[in-house]
Order: structure tokens, then C-alpha cells, then sequence
């Protein structure tokens, strides 16, 4: 049986979509470090309904950060498996 | 001066500012300089809605299950499963403009998985309606019976922090606490009704001797009579902590808050104008209709290795769970209501009330998608319709001829075929073309 296949990005065409897996091959777990702590100590309720965060340049980044993070761990982790 | 930095495929993809819109039907033209136009869905306290950080929150969640997939292969199925539907959930929201220049949700597509940010959300608004509708018909009911409404309050009621095996021990056991409770006779003699709303945090102090803990509790709203305050109705605080104690078989005295729901400059509820107090109750209704688990508890961007712990446990221990029910009066209101479900009912229209929808009106519908590059909502197209409720109706008689089709091409053997092809789609999508020439014999190019 085939092993079916997700794009780490949702359905990227596959020529983004394989230029995204290249640049996700990367450590991203320390470049992106600054990034992802941006939003420490920040006194912002993110929970809130009324959160301010939504507005916030560095939630988006803070958040983007993360998600690069994880699927740069998830490609990376599926190579040394491979290997 | 343009700003577009680039375009690969002209028909299909547009890249402006840094914007990438995956949508053959955007509405920014090729070589124009026209600048996306993002979602602003404002509240009627003229806050913006938070679509954009549920959906970003999402798109982290999402990644963080494929991490678990990986981490755990055992349940690599369930964990891809529920990353997929996360990434695509709410891929688009079509509103209808209402005349005073808002907007009204009208389509979208939800993954109703619990963790979700943006179905919490959603559910969250649906849960508040609903308490809204049944607190102002039992009220309304109470006052045509005995001229007096309900008083109403909010009760907290906790157990010690504990660690993650034990969770789901734990809320089964203050379930099944509450539930005793509920029968006693000093409960009964003073609660008509209440809604049950249970809730997991987790504790990230550092410095505190409980780090990394969990933290069940519960939020109670109650329903009392309006002269619950001057008569042997009445339970003291400290009656409450020690039936809790009691109810809950604990060994230390557990920290419990209750207060009754009063107006924002401290009115009794039950002073206030018949037509103020609904508006007033809105506090309490937002308290007892918080996630089950806040996103924020679980998703830390800052910290991705107990963001995954975190999410793990809350997939493994909250799924199947009623998080929310009603009591008494409340369970009789909202039955008599015919409340759609909160755990599977629809997100889109979160509204108890039908409002006033004319049916032979015509409706202006615009449509946003979620965009990658920008990590927004951008608009993408807008329409003349049928009214809302003419739409509805019409989606849901496509939906059965769908599932008709579906039932009737399952008997020929056409849905197989169509699956296949589908799954040889897929594979196409980004398997190199010497892999699918292995799985289909060759001849397959590997372009979709």
C-alpha cells in the first residue's frame, strides 16, 4: 500500500511546495529561537477575548516561528528516521 | 509604484507584498498594484473579532500534531488525523453584510476538533448564546409564575493540581463529586438549576512547587430563588467548601469562590430594569462558556517541547468528554429551547434567535480566504445572493442529493473507483515520478 504524503504547508503547488521542504531541511530550532520568545514576559492575556495580541506584529511572528520550528523538527526527524 | 515581487503561474497564483493568494478566483488582477484587502469583522463594542490569531494559533497546533505523529508512531494515525483537519479548518468565511455595515458569518468550514483555537472560539460564542437564551426564558418564566426572577450565582469549585497520568482520574472523579452534590438535600432545597463547565489549566510558574501540574476545576452557574439571600435557603461560604470537601473525599480544605452575579458597579441583578439584566448577566455567561482547555495552556510558542506534552495529554484525556451540562431548570429550559448540541452542533451560526430574515430579500455576501504568505483573511470575492436563510436551505438540499449520489454510486462500485483515483491524486501530488511509475506501473508523469 502506498504511503500517502502531506505537504508540510497544506497544498502548496509542488514546485513551492518542494522549495518549502528545502528550506525546512534546516535547523530551524535555534535560528528561529529569538523569534519564538519574543512574546516572553509579555503582559498580554492571550486567552482573552479581548486579547490585544491580534494586533500585535510579534504574535504573528512569534507564531510563525513556532510552526516553522515544528514541521523544520518533523522533516528532519522523518530524515534521520529514513536513514 | 507596483509591489508585486513576483508571478509564478498567472492563472492561478498571485504574489503581492509578500502576500501569497493560492486562489484561482483572487480578486487582484495580474500586473495590477491593487493591495489585498484583509478581513476586519468587528464586534459591536467595535473590537475585531479574533479570527486571525485563532487561525494562526491553529496553524501552530496543526504543527505540533505532526511533531507528535513523529514522536509517537503508535498513534501517528490519530495525530496526522487531527493536524490535517486543524490545518484546514475555517480555510474561508463567507459573511453576509448586514445593513448597518457589519458582518454575519454565513458559511465556513469548521474540523470541530476539541483543541481547535478556532473551533474553542466558536464554541465558546454558540455555549454564551445558549446560557443567554436560557437564563432570559427562565427568568421570563419564573417572573410570569411567582412575579420574582431567579438570582443567580458563580460558583467555583477546585481540586488539587495533579500530574498528567492522573487528569483524567481526576475529572471523572469532581464529575462524579458534583453529581453527589447535586442530589443532596441541603443542594436541592436551595439550587433550582445549573449549568456545569469544566476546566483544565496548567500551571507554567517556574518558580512554583506545582510547575507543570494540571489544574481541573469548575465553574457552576446557579439559580436560586430571588429570596434565597433572607431565608434557610442560604449556604454560607464556608457551608460550601465544607460540601465540597465532603462530596469530593477530600483530606485538605480545597479553595471554592462563589459570588453572586451583580452589575459592573455592584447592583443587584434583580434591581435592574427587566431589560438591562440579560445585558448583565453577560459576565457570568462569559465565565461558565470559557474553553474547555485555553490555547494558551497548551501552545506555547516559546516552549514546543511542553507545548507537546501539553497537547498530547489534552487530545488523549479530553476527547469523549462532556465538558459542559445543565441542571435542573436550566436542563428543562434549554430542552424545552431545543438547543442544537455544543459539542456537535453548527458553528457557523453560533446565534440562538433566527432574527428578523426576510426570505424574499436578496443578501450581499463577501468572501475572505486564509492566506499563507500574508497570514490573513483576504478577500477574494463578493456576491449578490438569496437571503440567508433561502441559502441554507438550498445547501442543505444539495447536501442530500450529495449524499443520494453517494449511496447510490457506493451500489455500483463508482465511489471505489472514484476513491482510487483520488488516492492516486494525491500521491501525485508530490511523489517523484519514478515512485509512482513503481506503485501504478508507469506511464504517470507525476504532475497533477
Amino acid at each position: 500500500m502506498a504511503k500517502r504524503k502531506r505537504q508540510p504547508w497544506g497544498n502548496l503547488p509542488p514546485d513551492v511546495g518542494q522549495f518549502v521542504s528545502d528550506q525546512l531541511a534546516r535547523d530551524w530550532e535555534e535560528l528561529s529561537r529569538p523569534c519564538r520568545e519574543v512574546c516572553r514576559d509579555c503582559p498580554a492575556d492571550r486567552d482573552s477575548e479581548e486579547s490585544p495580541c491580534m494586533n500585535c506584529p510579534f504574535a504573528g511572528l512569534s507564531t510563525l516561528a513556532a510552526t516553522v520550528t515544528c514541521a523544520s523538527k518533523m522533516i528532519r526527524l522523518k530524515d534521520k528516521l529514513d536513514k | 509604484m507596483c509591489d508585486i515581487i513576483g508571478v509564478s503561474n498567472p492563472t492561478t497564483y498571485q504574489l503581492t507584498k509578500g502576500a501569497l493568494s493560492l486562489l484561482s478566483n483572487t480578486t487582484i488582477k495580474p500586473g495590477s498594484c491593487q493591495e489585498p484587502e484583509h478581513l476586519t469583522d468587528l464586534k459591536p463594542n467595535g473590537k475585531p473579532r479574533p479570527w486571525k490569531k485563532h487561525k494562526r494559533d491553529g496553524q501552530l497546533l496543526s504543527a505540533v500534531y505532526d511533531d507528535l505523529a513523529d514522536e509517537y508512531p503508535e498513534q501517528a494515525a490519530r495525530f496526522l488525523e487531527r493536524s490535517r483537519r486543524i490545518a484546514d479548518c475555517a480555510p474561508f468565511a463567507e459573511f453576509e453584510l448586514t445593513p448597518d455595515g457589519g458582518k454575519k458569518l454565513h458559511h465556513s468550514s469548521f474540523c470541530r476538533c476539541r483543541l481547535c483555537p478556532m473551533c474553542q472560539w466558536r464554541r465558546s460564542l454558540k455555549l454564551g448564546a445558549q446560557v443567554r437564551a436560557v437564563v432570559s426564558h427562565a427568568n421570563a418564566a419564573k417572573i410570569s409564575r411567582d412575579g420574582a426572577a431567579y438570582g443567580w450565582l458563580l460558583l467555583t469549585v477546585t481540586v488539587q493540581n495533579v500530574p498528567g497520568e492522573k487528569l483524567s482520574a481526576e475529572i471523572d472523579h469532581i464529575h462524579r463529586a458534583l453529581n453527589n452534590m447535586a442530589k443532596s438535600a441541603r443542594w436541592k432545597g436551595s439550587v433550582k438549576g445549573w449549568l456545569r463547565a469544566t476546566e483544565v489549566t496548567r500551571n507554567f510558574n517556574q518558580k512554583s512547587a506545582w510547575y507543570g501540574t494540571y489544574h481541573p476545576h469548575m465553574h457552576l452557574l446557579l439559580c436560586v430563588n430571588a429570596r434565597y439571600y433572607k431565608s434557610k435557603e442560604y449556604i454560607k461560604k464556608q457551608e460550601w467548601l465544607e460540601m465540597w470537601k465532603h462530596y469530593a473525599g477530600l483530606d485538605y480544605d480545597p479553595i471554592i469562590d462563589i459570588e453572586t452575579i451583580k452589575t459592573v458597579d455592584g447592583q443587584n441583578i434583580n434591581d435592574l430594569p427587566k431589560e438591562q439584566r440579560a445585558a448583565s448577566m453577560g459576565k457570568a455567561c462569559a465565565e461558565v462558556s470559557k474553553y474547555a482547555a485555553k490555547p494558551s495552556d497548551y501552545l506555547r510558542p516559546d516552549d514546543l517541547d511542553m507545548s507537546a506534552e501539553t497537547v498530547r495529554l489534552f487530545d488523549l484525556t479530553l476527547e469523549n468528554r462532556r465538558m459542559t451540562s445543565w441542571g435542573g431548570v436550566l436542563k428543562e429550559t434549554a430542552k424545552a429551547l431545543k438547543l442544537d448540541d455544543i459539542e456537535t452542533g453548527d458553528l457557523v451560526h453560533v446565534e440562538t434567535e433566527s432574527e428578523d430574515e426576510t426570505a424574499n430579500k436578496l443578501a450581499d455576501y463577501v468572501t475572505y480566504w486564509w492566506s499563507i504568505g500574508a497570514a490573513d483573511y483576504i478577500k477574494t470575492t463578493a456576491r449578490r445572493g438569496d437571503a440567508p436563510e433561502v441559502e441554507r436551505q438550498k445547501k442543505r438540499q444539495t447536501k442530500k442529493q450529495v449524499h443520494a449520489r453517494r449511496r447510490a454510486a457506493a451500489g455500483s462500485g463508482a465511489l471505489a473507483k472514484a476513491k482510487k483515483d483520488a488516492e492516486r491524486e494525491w500521491i501525485a501530488w508530490d511523489a517523484d515520478p519514478e515512485e509512482i511509475a513503481e506503485i501504478f506501473g508507469g506511464g504517470e508523469d507525476g504532475e497533477t
